[in-house]
């Protein structure tokens, strides 16, 4: 590639404009909001899912469910309601605060305090209680032994 | 000392109680979350009144009104052309409306969910017609009302309008023994 190619080259290249940094995309208002609604709601079909990941049929029934409800000016809790009447307490992807759910949301906090609890109990039990052992009893062993041992 | 012995003892048999214990119950769990199916989703519905719904016929004129079943049982059955299990229940449903229709002691309909009426013609065409009417769902709006989420399923509603049973995958003449007394319709 001759000098004179080489320039010419480098000058179409500074004069190709570059693309935009980002797109700036407009959306409704709601969006936001019912994206985080979505979020909170199983896919009936994939499961694992929100509907605001999956691509099932039914998961996207259910967004545009979901875009009319939060356009009509429904609550939160109207909305849940209304998917939980239909497809029960599986459709909330975080069980509910009530009745058997609220063992579910109980239970790490219970388990931590019962850990806490055996942890102290083991400290106390260990604690104070540093007289040497016989070996072969593991009875602590008295003044009077001690002395007998002694060299 | 002795004392110090025995409660050395307690606590140690304490811990091997609450071990034991502990190991069984997550056992129990475990062998009770994983023998269960988790594609098995629990029917909110059943226990509930039907949902209603107006919707298009399949083929011909008019419309499939929920309120004209009123006053009988009724099995709605949920159906697309591109579920392959529909086709295995084909027949059993053919079998299911001809008796309805002979005895005239219950009433049967189907819901084509999420299809296109082309689609679903060419099925029957293929399959073998419904001796009963069937309504077009395309979006599943319909779908969400009554909480399916797989093709096929059947519900089974009373007289009264109460759904009594939910039966998600193919109908089998044993699941119709179980459903159908639940709606009072002798299989």
């Amino acid at each position: 590639m001759s000098r004179a190619a080489r320039l010419a080259l480098l000058a179409a290249l500074l004069a190709t404009p570059l693309p935009a940094p980002a797109q700036v995309v407009s959306e409704a208002p709601e969006e936001a909001r019912v994206r985080e609604l979505a979020r909170t709601l199983r896919c009936p079909v994939c499961q694992s899912e929100s509907i605001l990941e999956s691509r099932a049929g039914t998961a996207q029934e259910m967004m545009v469910l979901l875009r009319e409800m939060v356009a009509a000016g429904q609550g939160d809790t109207e909305i849940a309601e209304f998917f939980r009447t239909r497809y029960g307490d599986f459709v909330m992807l975080a069980p509910p605060r009530e009745g058997a759910g609220r063992i579910i949301w109980a239970l790490p906090l219970i388990l931590v305090l019962l850990g806490a609890g055996v942890f102290a109990a083991g400290l106390r039990r260990r604690g104070p209680a540093r007289t040497p052992a016989d070996t072969v009893t593991g009875k602590p062993l008295d003044a009077a032994r001690l002395r007998e041992m002694e060299p | 000392m002795t004392d110090l012995i025995q409660s050395v003892d307690r606590a140690r048999r304490f811990w091997k109680f609450t071990l034991i214990t502990g190991i069984a119950a997550l056992l129990v769990l475990l062998g009770l979350g994983l023998t269960r199916d988790p594609s098995r989703v629990p029917s909110a519905l059943v226990g509930r009144e039907m949902p209603a719904f107006d919707l298009p016929l399949l083929d011909g004129e008019g419309r499939l009104v929920s309120a004209e079943a009123a006053g009988r049982p009724l099995v709605l059955n949920f159906w697309a052309s591109w579920c392959v299990t529909c086709r295995q229940e084909h027949p059993e449903l053919v079998r299911l409306g001809l008796a309805a229709r002979g005895s005239g002691a219950f009433a049967i309909a189907g819901i084509n969910y999420r299809d296109t009426a082309e689609h679903a013609l060419r099925f029957l065409d293929r399959e073998g017609h419904f001796p009963y009417l069937s309504g077009l769902d395309p979006s599943g709006r319909l779908g969400i009302d009554f909480g399916v989420y797989g093709m096929p399923e059947t519900f089974f509603v009373d007289a009264s309008g109460m759904v009594r049973g939910r039966h998600a995958g193919p109908l089998t003449p044993e699941v119709l023994a179980e459903m159908l007394p639940r709606i009072g319709v002798t299989p």
